[in-house]
């Protein structure tokens, strides 16, 4: 995309966010991002061979692909209330409990999906 | 002043600080209203016996019964092969199994305890029971929205506004009786998850919607309501990482959950009714990923980025829906909601959902009988809802204006209404009384600080009007109570199943006939006799008579309740064929004509015409037919041969020429549409008559067989 004066173009703007996110980012949160890529690629793979495939049976399919949308959503939540920049808005949750919440949520999670997938 | 001291010096009370006062006066009034709803419901209970009413709980009865003594794993797989001949029906995966599952569980678990209390009783005071849960959880949801005097308004209104009461009295052994209570505490933990942003709430509040969603299939509009909340507060820009957090959770873990119920399936990813939810869950994660960029970049690079993002994003939404729904992989919204967004839709087109008389539009009538005071007091809390606008209360206004629409359209749902309108009540009489008390004057010095003296707005005779209002509204909840009470009495507390009715000399004339007959039934008929009735019936001949029958309350193929319908409005010798081919060995009618009991089956026969008439075999049966020559319903002299030669014509009338029902009128005088009926002195030819109960308000008829030599 071709710029007009003064306004950064797209391979610009892309490059820097990658290089401000490789140096501003605690490790911690990157680690988080790292788990949240591993699920991501798992939920893609498990689409993609479902199209390829077919739908039958139509339960386990759900079940996985929910179960990886629901980890990466559980991740996606731990990130948002450890991160320090959103102690304001996370008042009553600690890290530690929201590490605890995680853990809890994602056994309730796995027994269903354990239940469902058939 | 100073005697209330001294007593209450001498029980001990004056010496605890204020805010454990405060504590055991709310628990006094909590505890006193939560017996109140308990007791309230217990009219038809007192007086008549302990019994299941209506239609539905016999069925839920029946299944309940069946779990407690085969177990869960039985009951999840049962196929029924006695309703429904010769059909049958998978009980297992069409129901919701969440009120069989908690009766038994709390049956179980009383008797593990050695209180025996038998599995009948169980289920008739159940939904009292859970009526004293939904006042606490009401409490709690009031007092998130607003603040606890609020929150003990309602409680008290919702243990005994009508509208609830309807569908939750002893005996009413109904889904609605613990839907109520896990919808109101589903949004309690939503609102309760939207506050905190706390993964273990938006998890509870993901469990509570299971719960719900096993208890009713009314769920759906909790998973557009809580779907559009997220929407308007998107729009309102109150979008913010708690409501990202509690949102994600609640949909994901709890659509995978409600997939677990057989009946819902994979309704949640298929159907419309959920699209938006989905929809909603998608724009979710878009607006927190474009906020989490805009945090982290200079305004013109995200800028840039989000223009060239944001097309290809569109493009892509777009083109993908149009061609699921194109190509028929998202399901169109079926009759029964839709009906609800375009409420002719069901008349014109389903006769079936159409004549169910809780379906009909509700009347101004039906709102003022429901809720009385609520009606005028709900805008008041509306508006003191609007003053104050927060996450919290931006959820009941949308959840208030959406329930009154819908409870407009179809006069059952007034029942979602209700805990609504007893929180934005509870709003309102709360602000205002406590904006009034303020001004009381009692006499007390209590000493006022310089800053309030100069905010609070002064007028002439302040304490005066006070007193006056805080009166005024003190006269309101009487007669709302009064009101409640009264409408209980009347309207809410009759089992249907067994009528009573005063006699000439005021004693009290109890009408048994239905478990009469159905007992009849029971004790002598072969074991696979199998009963063609109306079916509205259906459900307690199942329960009560045991025995195997044709069409069922559940309504669930429109074309073998059209087939009987066509046997009861065919003449004798059409009938006979269509009885014959349907394995038909007795036939049930309901009659009103003797005793006066106006739902009868005569009454209802034009359903059955229409019904019967609507699919290809009943092509001989139009409902014009059936009217006298001036056009009018009519059973007398005037009625139409079609009329006279019906089945269900001969059934009901047979042998009431002979009868004498009323002073002064000649035989054969029906009660009910107060004529006397035309055909009096008529054999029948197919049938012959099995019972009459001692009222005549069961009639049942055995079917004759084949003729010996196969002629006339």
């Amino acid at each position: 995309m071709v710029s007009a004066s003064g306004a950064p173009s797209m391979v610009e703007v892309i490059s820097r966010l990658v290089s401000e996110y490789a140096s501003k980012t605690p490790q911690k949160l990157k680690l988080i991002d790292a788990y949240l890529g591993y699920i991501l690629f798992t939920g893609i793979f498990q689409f993609i061979y479902c199209c390829l495939v077919g739908t039958f049976p139509f339960n386990s399919f759900l079940s996985g692909f929910i179960s990886t949308v629901a980890s990466f959503i559980l991740g996606v939540c731990l990130r948002i209330q450890t991160n320090p920049a959103n102690v304001a808005v996370f008042k009553d949750i600690s890290v530690e409990r929201a590490f605890a919440d995680f853990v809890f949520a994602h056994c309730v999670l796995h027994l269903v999906v354990l239940n469902f997938i058939g | 002043m100073t005697k209330a001291r001294s007593f209450l010096d001498a029980i001990g009370l004056n010496s605890l600080s204020q805010a454990k006062k405060e504590t055991l006066i709310q628990m006094t009034i909590l505890s006193v209203a939560c017996i109140l709803a308990f007791s309230a419901r217990l009219f038809s209970v007192l007086r008549f016996e302990s019994v299941i009413h209506e239609f539905d709980p016999y069925f839920n009865y029946r299944t309940t019964k069946r779990l407690v003594e085969n177990g869960y794993y039985d009951f999840h797989n049962w196929f029924d092969d006695r309703a429904w001949y010769p059909l049958g029906r998978i009980i297992g995966g069409t129901i919701y199994p969440g009120l069989m599952v908690t009766a038994s569980c709390l049956f179980n678990f009383l008797n593990f305890l050695n209180i025996t209390i038998n599995i009948r009783n169980v289920c008739v005071f159940l939904a009292p029971l859970f009526s004293s849960f939904t006042v606490i959880v009401v409490y709690f949801l009031t007092k998130e929205v607003k603040n606890d005097g609020a929150g003990l308004v309602a409680a008290s209104m919702i243990a005994i506004v009508p509208g609830y009461i309807s569908r939750s009295v002893a005996g009413s052994y109904d889904n609605e009786g613990i839907a109520i209570f896990c919808m109101l505490l589903t949004y309690y933990l939503w609102i309760k998850a939207t506050k905190t942003g706390s993964i273990s709430w938006s998890l509870l509040c993901a469990l509570a919607y299971f719960y719900m969603v096993s208890s009713w299939g009314g769920y759906v509009f909790l998973i557009n309501l809580i779907p559009l909340h997220v929407l308007t507060l998107m729009i309102t820009g109150r979008f913010s990482h708690r409501i990202y957090v509690a949102y994600s959770i609640t949909y994901s873990v709890g659509t995978i959950l409600s997939m677990q119920i057989p009946f819902v399936g994979f309704a949640p990813v298929e159907t419309s009714e959920h699209m938006a939810a989905l929809g909603v869950f998608g724009l979710c994660q878009i607006l927190a990923f474009v906020n989490y960029l805009q945090a982290n970049m200079s305004p013109a690079s995200f800028n840039v980025l989000f223009r060239g993002v944001m097309t290809i994003g569109l493009t892509a939404a777009g083109l993908s829906f149009g061609i699921a729904s194109f190509f028929g992989k998202i399901a169109p919204w079926t009759g029964r909601f839709y009906s609800l967004l375009d409420p002719s839709y069901a008349k014109n087109n389903i006769p079936i959902i159409a004549s169910v008389s809780e379906h009909q539009p509700t009347t101004w009538a039906s709102f003022y009988f429901d809720l009385q005071l609520l009606v005028f007091m709900f805008p008041v809390g509306l508006y003191y809802c609007f003053r104050e606008l927060s996450d919290a209360n931006i959820f009941v206004i949308l959840y208030s204006v959406t329930s009154i629409y819908f409870a407009g359209v179809m006069v059952r749902l007034m029942l979602v209404l209700a805990p609504i309108m007893c929180i934005m009540s509870g709003i309102g009489i709360s602000t205002t009384l406590s904006t009034y008390m303020k001004n009381i004057d009692s006499g007390e010095h209590v000493p006022a600080t310089v800053k309030n003296k100069k905010k609070a707005a002064d007028y002439p005779i302040k304490s005066e009007i006070a007193t006056v209002m805080v009166t005024i509204i003190a006269i309101f909840l009487t007669t709302f109570v009064f009101h409640c009470t009264w409408v209980t009495s009347e309207a809410y507390s009759s089992p249907s199943i067994v009528l009573a009715a005063r006699g000439h000399d005021g004693n009290r004339i109890i009408f048994d006939d239905f478990r009469e007959a159905y007992n009849w039934l029971k004790f002598n008929t072969p074991e696979d006799a199998k009963i063609m009735s109306w079916w509205d019936y259906g459900y307690q001949l199942t329960a009560m008579a045991n025995r195997t029958i044709l069409v069922d309350n559940n309504t669930w193929n429109n074309t073998h309740i059209s087939r009987v319908g066509q046997a009861m409005a065919s003449p004798e010798e059409h009938s006979y064929t269509i009885m014959k081919e349907l394995d038909v060995d007795y036939v049930l009618v309901i009659f009103g004509g003797m005793s006066g009991y106006s739902s009868d089956d005569i009454n209802k026969f034009l359903w059955m015409i229409r019904i019967g008439g609507s699919t290809p075999e009943g092509a001989h049966i139009k409902e014009g037919d059936y009217y006298s020559s001036s056009g009018e319903y009519k059973v007398d002299k005037d009625a139409s041969d079609a009329m006279h030669n019906s089945l269900m014509y001969k059934m009901c009338y047979y042998r009431f020429g002979e009868v004498m029902t009323e002073q002064g009128k000649p035989t054969g005088w029906d009660r009910v549409r107060n004529q006397e009926i035309g055909n009096k002195d008529f054999e029948l030819d197919v049938l012959e008559e099995a019972f009459t109960s001692e009222h005549w308000i069961v009639r049942i008829y055995k079917v004759k067989d084949l003729d010996n030599r196969g002629n006339k």
